[in-house]
């Protein structure tokens, strides 16, 4: 580093050698409020000397009289201004987060963030370029408050979770709204066969997050009511990057790096011996055999336990066997510009990325055209067109055999991995239950399971300005994708081995067109200001599936249906969706200082019942900038200071397309013969959940603007709940969908960033946002256990229903429960015991994230944590691998075989392990499997280098950075033996899923 | 100023195409389904509706799968394989109100009476062949109606001579689809059998000897007789029992197997002795999760038959080669596999000629009429032994080489726990590679838990007791 410095202290030196040495004073002031910028940094261009500013803005400096002055500061661009002899240089330096704070994205539109009533999170690219992720939602984790979001599973490209605020529904989907440049689009998982139940696959990550300029957050009634029926769950507006004025810019990114395990807790498999002798123990220790009759009976069953070459007994380690470090590669060129009438941005992206289980994979290929064509003064053309590809080689998840992560606890390491002829081997699936499934073969491609993904979506915009004032645009947006979906598994081993292999293909095309028509108005008459938009907007999904099985191939080299023999089995489906909407909104400030805002919408949708299919939504707000009121002015250190509040009524559609009808399906066939039965009870008054929502916000910045954040309370009251509320079975059906349930989700939320060091070549930057929130269910028809939870009036929706586990009886071994919710009485029958409320929940009590950046001189080190408190995870997989002997004679973890009771033990964690264990133990819904989830987590660590001008420019570049970053790099659990990875679904149900990635990446970043 | 204009044309253009077909624009229909009230309006539709009740009984909850096993392995026939998993808590008798199966089980059934009564109570005006063909489907929905009440109240009520007058807890007895929020109590054992056979009787009037598939895998009238029979066995109504038979066997629709066929053809589709099966075809079964699925080696395999059973067998006979031999089991577990379901398509029989011979000889027995049956269990067991030494015993001695004769000709047809219990006997596993190896009789157990799902919102109902 001192080298470094006196490399720049010659090049200083050598500046000065051109002029005279001078001392210019001046006053640096901002141009937003005309006051002076406290601690910004001014530094002679090219030399070593600095300064920063005192409390009234001036400074002084040293420098040469032809020399240039460079001034810094946080929110600021930054200003070069030639001294040319000057003494006296006073500068006005202009707000840079114009591009992004000032002006915000919102629904239909943008507007002045100091005129926002509503509460909107916003997240610039910052975060989001370059992180090696498959989709751009696993980077608002612990970035913005009131945001919780959660991967579907670890695997590269799998679905996300996000609650905006909380969950606000019961049967109907509680994900947010996704808005790309203006249009609602298609989200979530699409597929039928490789998606684990919507948990691993994601038709979003077809968007190249390195496209992306910037995501707003709706969060409240007065950002989301313009979007009606579908605000509900929070609105996530994504902006696209568009050219800029300037000349063409090249942007190439490179990125290249290594995946591994988050977490290195997992549990571990036996080893062959540690087989053995469970194996032995299993039978001798409540005496049902002697050790030598299990001895003869383990050298019976596994046939090939001994090496033929060594003569050793065997010790697979199925879980080292699937796992490994996977190669990370992604590359992004971008090339935007303007000239006088045209802006673009085109942008083509690699992205390729293997998770750390053996033949898993996410690959992406993607391009963007961004074009504005400003026709004449008037009359402005935008079309902005994505088309991508995505490809996916995944697993299957939960307790299925197939599952590598499942059944490498299960498989017995006196397995072998491959036979004497070198193939993947099979000959357990005549004396091993469970299929005789070879997850290393499986996933070394004698099986394949791959999800292709095909997306089109182009946006395409007319805005014509007329009469001065008024603004009419018309959008059309066209979301298109294809998803081909193939499995293949094999005649030897595994799921294909009773049919002599089977392959299943599964497309699903999915088109969406949506216009919107709005016309604006906008006005200025000495300090009132006002503006209006009202709009018109259709839309219409279409959505169809191909599906076909066939089985029994010649041979593993030709994979097609093509080629199956037999059973084919074939099936198609379609179903459409439609919505139209009427939507205006107002705004009106006066002076700035006073603001209102309202919005009303009116959506009609097919999915509700004809009795009631049109419903308004609407949002009133009001904001109030304190610091420019005159009892304020005295207050210096505040600079800003904004009460606002909102109130309004939003609504949730997202649920089936016909779930209001009374329907006779089709789908019965018998003996060859076509049938039909009831399917579904009729509910023609079905219509949306309703939202109530208040919110209560103040903004301030302090400190001359180094230190800036909100707080913000809020009340979200669902009304209406779409429930399927359970009905007697003798009906014929299972349940049935009404509106009825009422659940409300309140909260507060704070975020404050500052800028904590500065220095001349320093500069400590930090953030951090919380968020509490609380769940309750406040109208049920009637209280019904659903799995692990029960919902419950007065309960927490997520709040787990279960049998208490007490230990181990270290008298005898037994599995002990607690028999009610006194926890006074334990008893070892779990019959005798009941299900009750245990205090524990899978929502956190509290979430969100903290940063830190560090930059000193061109290098930069960034650090982003997220957390979650008081969360729990029920492993729903945990009772089969760790069952205790009940499924002979399946293998189990380490943690089984040193932790479970033998005689003599007195502080067994697990109870006596016996093959064919019928104590009940592994019983499901017990606090057993329930685990304290609470963490933080390095998201993500970045150090970086921003080459010097002096160097980019003699490479001809304008911009080179080179960097290393960490994600995932360091978790913290509450719970030091957590052995499962904290992040999993927002349900808090663990099903085996692959767990989150560890990446370390070193990137190179250009600019031509 | 023109581009004014144009710019009001096209304004106003967007917004009149934009508004003008907006209520129509919002009426989708699903294109899988249709409304309930248009499904029903032809014979076509009636015969499709008749196929859907077929299907939903079909299912691997039911006579595919559970319904099949759960009663056998109940009982002293089967015994756990190590690995046993699936339904094991019914072998070890430790089932709760949560259990799956049974919730599976009490689903399926409400679902298929409901499918049933749709077509019950579809009245529609038709004439001449049509007419004639909608009383032959309206008598199918009734028998498949009174067959589901008389499975479900062997599943949730214990047997019909439990009390003196069969006043115990029955199930509930929906005889028209009830409104969502409906709730019922349970009918006593006396009242569901009555339904039973009126549904029945109803059935056997309407009802002539064709079938909608024209194979057994669909109802006849003599069929539906051939359950009735059963019915009034199990109710120890023995003359009925035994004139239901006799009309059976009279028919001559169906034929006993003959020794050198049975092995080879037992496992077959329409193989002549049956009377009434649920078929699977090659693109529409359950694969593992099937029949064949728990007793097979090459899928699940978690049950085997119990040398309780087998060695009942007499050496020789036919019915040995039902069982095979399977290398990989070993100990107690060894060596025999069941192999009444080779494949996982094979069809589930529901009621087979020789068990109307059975009912019949089991009937006259307790009629008194001890030649009568003797003649009948001899044709079951000559059939399988043509060198069989006859039956020649008479008075309780003959009725205990029928029940024999019974236990291996049905063994894993699952009755094997209502032929205990409706003999008032508890099961008792000699060969026992179970926890429970000893479940007397009277016992709780022996029946399943009225769901929790259930419970949770019919306050109507009341649930078993033990559980």
């Amino acid at each position: 580093m001192r080298k470094m410095l006196s490399v720049l202290l010659i090049f200083g030196a050598l500046g000065f050698a051109y002029g005279q040495s001078i001392t210019v004073t001046g006053k640096v002031v901002s141009s937003d409020d005309g006051l002076g910028v406290i601690g910004a940094t001014v530094l002679v261009k090219g030399g070593t000397t600095g300064t920063t500013t005192d409390f009234d803005g001036n400074y002084s400096i040293n420098a040469d009289s032809k020399g240039v002055l460079v001034f810094q500061y946080m929110g600021f661009s930054s200003l070069e201004v030639p001294i040319n002899g000057q003494s006296t240089l006073n500068v006005t330096m202009e707000p840079t987060v114009q591009t992004l704070g000032e002006i915000v994205v919102v629904g239909y539109g943008q507007q002045k963030k100091e005129a926002l009533t509503g509460a909107i999170a916003e997240m610039d690219n910052s975060r989001i370029e370059q992180v090696p992720v498959a989709s751009f939602e696993q980077t608002l984790q612990g970035n913005m408050s009131g945001v919780q979001s959660s991967g579907g599973d670890g695997a590269p490209g799998s679905n996300s979770q996000i609650r905006i605020r909380g969950i606000g529904s019961i049967s109907a989907s509680s994900e947010p709204l996704y808005v790309i440049d203006g249009a609602i689009v298609t989200a979530g998982s699409f597929a039928g066969l490789n998606d684990n139940g919507d948990r691993s696959t994601n038709i979003m990550s077809t968007l190249n997050p390195n496209d992306i300029e910037s995501i707003s957050v709706l969060k409240d009634a007065s950002a989301t009511a313009i979007y009606g029926a579908r605000g509900a769950n929070g609105v996530i507006l994504i902006t696209t990057k568009r050219g800029k004025t300037g000349k063409p810019k090249i942007q190439l990114g490179i990125q290249t790096g290594f995946n591994s395990v988050a977490s290195n807790k997992l549990l571990k498999p036996l080893t062959g011996e540690q087989y053995k002798d469970l194996y032995i123990s299993g039978y001798t220790v409540n005496g049902s055999m002697t050790y030598e009759e299990a001895e003869a009976q383990l050298i019976d069953t596994f046939i090939d336990m001994y090496d033929p070459e060594t003569g050793e007994m065997i010790s697979t380690d199925w879980l080292d066997a699937v796992t490994r470090t996977g190669l990370n590669q992604s590359y992004n060129l971008g090339v935007s510009g303007a000239t006088e009438n045209v802006r673009y941005y085109v942008s083509g992206s690699y992205f390729d990325q293997e998770s750390h289980l053996i033949g898993t994979e996410f690959k992406r290929l993607s391009s963007r055209a961004n074009i504005d064509v400003k026709i004449n003064e008037n009359i402005t053309l935008t079309n902005n067109l994505t088309v991508s590809q995505t490809k996916q080689l995944g697993t299957v998840d939960g307790s299925a055999w197939a599952n590598p992560l499942y059944n490498a606890y299960l498989l017995s390491p006196l397995i072998p991995i491959k036979d004497e002829n070198g193939n993947y081997y099979g000959e357990h699936k005549n004396y091993f239950p469970m299929g005789g499934n070879n997850p290393v073969g499986s996933l070394s491609g004698d099986d394949t399971r791959e999800t292709s993904q095909l997306r089109l979506l182009d946006n395409i915009a007319l805005s014509v300005k007329f009469l001065q004032d008024f603004t009419f645009r018309s959008q059309w947006n066209f979301d298109i994708f294809q998803v081909d979906e193939y499995q293949y598994y094999n005649a030897n081993y595994g799921n294909g081995r009773n049919v002599g292999g089977y392959a299943q293909e599964n497309t699903i095309q999915n088109s969406n067109w949506l216009g919107t028509q709005t016309l604006s108005y906008s006005k200025t008459f000495g300090d009132h200001h006002f503006d209006a938009l009202i709009g018109y907007e259709a839309q219409e999904n279409n959505y169809k599936t191909v599906y076909a099985y066939g089985e029994n191939f010649p041979n593993d080299k030709v994979r097609n249906l093509a080629s199956a023999s037999s059973s084919y089995d074939t099936s198609s489906s379609r179903s459409s969706y439609s919505f139209v909407s009427l939507l205006s909104r107002a705004n009106y400030d006066y002076n700035n200082k006073y603001f209102l805002s309202a919005s009303i919408r009116r959506d009609g949708s097919s999915r509700f019942g004809a009795d009631s299919r049109w419903g308004t939504f609407y949002s009133v707000g009001a904001g109030w900038s304190i610091h420019k009121e005159d009892f304020m002015e005295d207050i210096s250190f505040i600079n800003n200071l904004k009460l606002r509040g909102s109130y309004g009524k939003t609504g949730n559609a997202e649920i089936d397309n016909f779930i209001s009808r009374g329907l006779y399906d089709y789908s019965n066939t018998y003996d060859g013969l076509p049938g039909g039965s009831p399917y579904q009870l009729a509910n023609p008054e079905l219509t949306w959940e309703s939202q109530t929502n208040y919110n209560i916000g103040l903004d301030f910045t302090l400190l001359n603007n180094r230190l800036g954040g909100s707080i913000e309370y809020f009340n979200k009251n669902s009304t209406d709940l779409l429930l399927d509320v359970p009905v007697s079975r003798i009906t014929g059906f299972e349940n049935y969908t009404q509106n009825y349930g009422e659940m409300v989700n309140n909260g507060w939320e704070a975020s404050i960033n500052g800028r904590i060091l500065q220095t001349d070549d320093f500069s400590w930057d930090a953030g951090f946002n919380i968020t509490f929130l609380k769940n309750e269910i406040t109208k049920l028809q009637s209280d019904y256990t659903d799995g692990t939870k029960r919902r419950a009036e007065g309960h927490d929706f997520q709040s787990f229903y279960l049998y208490e586990w007490a230990g181990v009886d270290q008298s005898n071994g037994d599995p002990l429960w607690y028999t009610d919710e006194t926890r006074s009485v334990t008893t070892n029958d779990i019959s005798d015991a009941e299900r009750f409320f245990i205090g524990k929940s899978a929502t956190p009590d509290f979430y969100g994230g903290f940063n830190s950046t560090f930059s000193y001189k061109g290098f930069s080190l960034d650090g982003q944590f997220s957390y979650s408190w008081n969360q729990y995870i029920y492993d729903s997989n945990e009772r089969f691998i760790q069952g205790d002997g009940a499924l002979t004679p399946r293998s189990t973890t380490t943690y089984i075989y040193e932790n479970r009771w033998l005689p003599g033990s007195t502080d067994a964690e697990t109870p006596l392990f016996y093959w064919g264990n019928n104590s009940g133990s592994n019983t499901a819904n017990t606090s057993r499997w329930l685990h304290d989830a609470s963490y933080i987590r390095l998201r993500n660590l970045t150090f970086a280098y921003n080459f010097d001008s002096d160097i980019t420019s003699k490479l001809g570049l304008s911009m080179l950075r080179v960097y290393a970053r960490g994600t995932n790099l360091l978790t913290i659990t509450r719970d030091p033996d957590l052995y499962i990875d904290p992040e999993q679904g927002i349900n808090g149900i663990s099903q085996g899923l692959t767990p989150a990635i560890k990446s370390i990446t070193l990137g190179l970043d250009l600019e031509f | 100023m023109m581009k004014n204009i144009y710019t009001k044309i096209l304004l106003g253009l967007m917004l009149i195409t934009s508004f003008s077909c907006s209520e129509s624009f919002l009426e989708i229909d699903p294109e899988q389904q249709v409304a309930t009230e248009d499904a029903i309006t032809s014979v076509d539709d009636l015969e499709s509706s008749i196929v859907g009740v077929y299907d939903i009984m079909s299912d691997n909850d039911y006579y595919g799968r559970y319904f099949v096993m759960i009663p056998d392995v109940m009982s002293d026939d089967v015994k756990q394989n190590s690995q046993a998993n699936r339904i094991k808590n019914y072998a070890e008798y430790v089932v709760t109100t949560d259990d799956a199966q049974a919730e599976d089980l009490w689903v399926r059934g409400y679902e298929a009476i409901n499918a049933a009564n749709t077509v019950i109570h579809s009245d529609l005006e038709l004439t001449g062949d049509d007419a004639d063909t909608r009383d032959i489907l309206v008598g199918t929905a009734y028998a498949l109606r009174g067959l589901v009440f008389f499975d479900m109240v062997r599943l949730f009520g214990q047997h019909y001579t439990y009390t003196s007058d069969a006043s115990h807890f029955g199930i509930p007895l929906p005889l028209e689809s009830p409104e969502a929020t409906a709730q019922m109590e349970r009918s006593t054992v006396a009242e569901v059998y009555a339904q039973v056979i009126s549904d029945m009787t109803t059935a056997i009037s309407l009802m002539d000897d064709s079938t909608l598939s024209g194979t057994t895998s669909t109802l006849s009238a003599n069929a539906v007789k051939a359950l009735l029979s059963r019915v009034y066995l199990y109710m120890e109504d023995w003359s009925n029992a035994e004139a239901m038979a006799t009309e059976v066997i009279d028919s001559g629709d169906y034929t006993l197997l003959t020794n050198a066929a049975y092995a080879d053809s037992f496992a077959l589709d329409a193989n002549g002795e049956t009377i009434f099966e649920f078929v699977y075809t090659d693109s529409d079964h359950f694969g593992s999760e099937s029949v064949a699925g728990l007793y097979l080696s090459n899928y699940y395999g978690d049950y085997l038959p119990s040398a309780d059973v087998l060695d009942l067998i007499p050496d020789g006979d036919a019915r040995n080669d039902l069982y095979i031999v399977d290398d990989g089991l070993t100990g107690d577990y060894a060596p025999f596999r069941v192999n009444k379901y080779p494949i996982a398509a094979t069809s589930t029989k529901v009621i087979r000629l020789s068990e109307i011979y059975l009912i019949r000889a089991e009937a006259r027995a307790e009629l008194g009429d001890d030649s009568g049956a003797q003649d009948d269990v001899n044709t079951i067991k000559t059939r399988g032994l043509p060198s069989a030494t006859l039956i020649t015993s008479t008075g309780d001695e003959l009725k205990e080489a029928i029940a024999t004769e019974r236990r291996i000709e049905l063994a894993f047809e699952g009755q094997r726990i209502w032929d205990l219990t409706r003999n008032k006997e508890g099961v008792e596993r000699t060969q026992c590679t179970s926890s429970v190896c000893t479940v007397s009789y009277p016992n709780d157990y022996f029946v399943l838990p009225i769901p929790q799902a259930e419970l949770d919102v019919n306050t109507e109902i009341t649930p078993n007791p033990g559980y």
